[in-house]
């Protein structure tokens, strides 16, 4: 048996057809060139951000967290750590079988569902076993991520991972500051496309701290995908869809945009 | 006119000069001067050609000076008796082949001349550089190609003037590949002030690579030539004791064709690793430079773990109960999840950061990362050691997982996959090295009592005697667990 095979098998224990490529709401996300700022969880520095490359359109990057210094005090210099892999994927079906890529790299025989077990994260969650929940794995639109406890102190994770598949799905409210980046021209490249079709969404921001950007887009009439460096709207029903771009830079300043597809049969 | 006073014999003086410091050394040869000879002076205008000025900066013991016009006279209270004394004057231009001193008396009156000769300055030859590896194309008759880690390169030459600690100039080199061959190292000499000549330098101690025989360097320019000259190590000692992390050091030394006193020239420190053969992959010699070759911050710890080891299996043995008994790191008994090793790398920086008491990616691991540490530190001895999967979804007999002490089922029921370091063909009767657990080594693994055993080159499975398989595995699982052979790899390290 080799990999593939392998991660065959991991599929159909997790029940992987079950649940891939759906989503918890109703609209669809698409996040963008994800980066952590140290801002997703109150109370832990993040230490260290470590890009582990592009590989099969997936790009890798893990965030070393640590607790904040007065509670490490109060450890007894014990260390509390929390490591965040996260892949950001073309899709959100690739998300998944990114969610399936961790679990094979788990030999726990079977991990448990975050819902079964009260534990409400991403679009699917599966946890670590026993207590306090050490560990999490899920998916939130196109990003997979795993979020767990490596420090000599085990330490719950389930909050934290709460407030990081917040800053994830919020839709941040629009800042009016000078350094806020702008959305010059949101459009996709036809207002009309037919149904099973997909658009490409052309996107042109303004940045006056010229720093890193990352994106997120809305829909809850199609999904949205990428194609190397091209964003698409791929419609699931006929009709007049509102796709929603968010714009967001590194002090968290945040623009949007709405551009509208007309879906004919 | 100029007063022409009398040439003195018996008493002879000689100088060098550095900078504007002149060293001049009076010999007084005769006892004729015993009742008159009361110090000397030196006068601008008897030199040839007539200096500005020159003043004394030091006497010695029992000698005084002062300034007399625009010298300085040189001066005792008793009369002078045999002897060789030193002065220190300081003059502010050229001075030429020869000084000359005015030889007073008790009075202070000049009683005659003497020519003082200047010294030929003295040759002096040292070391600037040392090539270990100055053949990157081959590891046979020098050092193999190596890095510090995977953002440092070792800079060839790899010892040069000013470095002092061992660890700045590292050379490792492959027992297998150099059996039997001629090994060289290359060194540059410098010598001063003379461009020009030849000289015999060797090297003595070196540790395991051995003293250097002397042999005849010549010199151009003030430079050797050819630069870097090539000495043989005639008497090294490696593959004598196996697998070797040594400190060494020469003491350089020189003398001159025809004579027979030798010359401290510097003593160079270097850190040499000797290693089976040339590592496995992950690690490569070429291309060259490339994060994949040879880390000595790798070579550190595994030359040190299978230290004086002269067998590859025995050695990579050593490395498996290292790294399980590796302080810092712990099984991850929540998730059983990969942490050092990801897909097809292994964070090997990480894992160093964390084996140095830093953070690293945390105390967590599992099998992937147990199999890559140990394949990985293993091949950099010349190992050829693979990462592999069993599986999958079985259920195991109590073990004691890295890191902890109790025997116990992991996740109470076995593992969806196991990974360890295998080797061969990673099939069934290839043996393994697991340093992320211990299984009970007796003849009845499935029950207490339990005898820890570390899988050490054991194989997975030979029918009808106990193995890996029948050790870890629980008896209603062996029909499912088998060996992944399709999954072997070794990571890149990063």
């Amino acid at each position: 048996m080799n990999e593939k095979g392998f991660r065959n098998t991991i599929k159909e224990s997790y029940g992987f057809d079950s649940w891939a490529g759906s989503i918890s709401g109703e609209e669809h996300e698409f996040i963008w060139n994800f980066f952590m700022n140290g801002r997703e969880s109150p109370g832990w520095n993040l230490a260290e951000s470590m890009d582990y490359g592009v590989e099969k359109e997936r790009n890798m990057t893990r965030y070393l967290w640590k607790k904040e210094k007065e509670e490490k005090e109060k450890e007894k210099e014990k260390e509390m750590l929390i490591l965040v892999d996260v892949i950001e994927t073309p899709s959100l079906l690739d998300s998944h079988e990114a969610v399936i890529d961790f679990i094979s790299e788990c030999q726990a025989p079977h991990l448990p569902e975050g819902k079964s077990h009260g534990i409400d994260v991403g679009d699917i969650s599966f946890l670590s076993h026993g207590e306090p929940i050490s560990s999490i794995l899920f998916a939130r639109g196109n990003l997979a991520l795993s979020v767990r406890s490596v420090g000599s102190v085990d330490v719950a994770v389930d909050e934290f991972a709460q407030n990081v598949d917040y800053y994830l799905s919020e839709k941040p409210p629009p800042s009016d500051v000078e350094d806020t980046p702008g959305i010059e021209e949101f459009e996709s490249e036809c207002s009309c496309i037919r149904l099973h079709e997909k658009v490409a969404l052309k996107i042109k921001v303004s940045d006056p701290l010229k720093g890193r950007l990352r994106y997120k887009f809305f829909s809850t009439g199609g999904k949205i995908i990428r194609e190397k460096d091209t964003i698409f709207f791929y419609p699931f029903s006929v009709g007049k869809h509102e796709i929603e771009s968010y714009v967001i830079n590194e002090e968290d300043l945040a623009c949007s945009s709405v551009t509208t597809v007309e879906v004919v049969p | 006119m100029k007063r022409q006073n009398p040439i003195v014999t018996g008493v002879s003086a000689f100088f060098t000069v550095e900078h504007n410091t002149v060293k001049l050394e009076l010999r007084i040869m005769s006892e004729k001067f015993s009742e008159i000879l009361y110090g000397f002076e030196v006068l601008p205008r008897e030199q040839q050609p007539p200096w500005d000025r020159v003043k004394g900066v030091e006497a010695p013991e029992t000698w005084k000076f002062r300034e007399v016009d625009t010298g300085v006279q040189f001066f005792t209270t008793r009369p002078v008796t045999r002897g060789q004394f030193v002065f220190t004057l300081e003059v502010n231009e050229k001075v030429s082949q020869s000084i000359t001193l005015c030889l007073i008396n008790k009075n202070h009156q000049i009683i005659g001349v003497v020519m003082s000769k200047k010294k030929p300055a003295p040759f002096k030859i040292d070391i600037e550089a040392i090539q270990f590896n100055h053949d990157t194309s081959s590891l046979r008759n020098d050092a193999m190609n190596i890095r510090k880690d995977m953002k440092t390169e070792v800079i060839i030459p790899e010892w040069k003037k000013g470095a002092k600690r061992p660890e700045d100039s590292p050379a490792a080199y492959a027992l297998e590949e150099t059996k039997e061959e001629s090994i060289t190292i290359k060194a540059k000499f410098v010598m001063t002030p003379y461009p020009t000549g030849q000289f015999f330098i060797k090297a003595e101690d070196g540790g395991v690579l051995g003293a250097l025989a002397s042999r005849v360097v010549k010199f151009k320019n003030g430079i050797s030539q050819p630069e870097f000259v090539s000495f043989k190590l005639k008497s090294h000692t490696i593959g004598k004791n196996g697998i070797q992390r040594e400190d060494i050091q020469w003491k350089w030394k020189y003398r001159a064709v025809g004579e027979k006193e030798w010359h401290d020239m510097r003593t160079t420190a270097h850190r040499i690793y000797i290693v089976l053969r040339e590592p496995g992959e992950p690690w490569k010699q070429q291309p060259f430079p490339d994060s994949q070759n040879p880390w000595t911050a790798v070579l550190e710890y595994a030359c040190t773990w299978a230290l004086n080891e002269k067998d590859a299996d025995t050695a990579s043995g050593k490395v498996t109960a290292a790294v399980n008994s590796l302080p810092g790191i712990k099984y991850d008994i929540v998730r059983g999840s990969t942490n050092y090793a990801f897909g097809s790398q292994f964070d090997l920086s990480k894992f160093l950061e964390r084996l140095e008491g830093g953070t690293g990616l945390g105390e967590k691991v599992n099998c992937t990362d147990c199999a890559a540490i140990v394949s990985t530190f293993s091949n950099m001895l010349g190992c050829s050691l693979w990462q592999s999967r069993m599986g999958h979804t079985f259920r195991c007999n109590k073990v004691v997982v890295i890191g902890y002490t109790n025997w116990a089922v992991p996740f109470d029921w076995g593992f969806s996959y196991h990974e360890v370091a295998w080797k061969d063909e990673c099939a069934e009767n290839d043996s393994l090295f697991d340093a992320c657990l211990k299984v009970d080594g007796d003849n009845d693994p499935t029950s207490p009592p339990h005898v820890p055993l570390l899988p050490v080159d054991i194989p997975f499975f030979i029918p009808g005697s106990v193995k890996y398989k029948e050790r870890l595995v629980a008896p209603i699982s062996r029909p499912y667990c088998k060996p992944l052979s399709d999954t072997r790899k070794r990571r890149v390290v990063r």
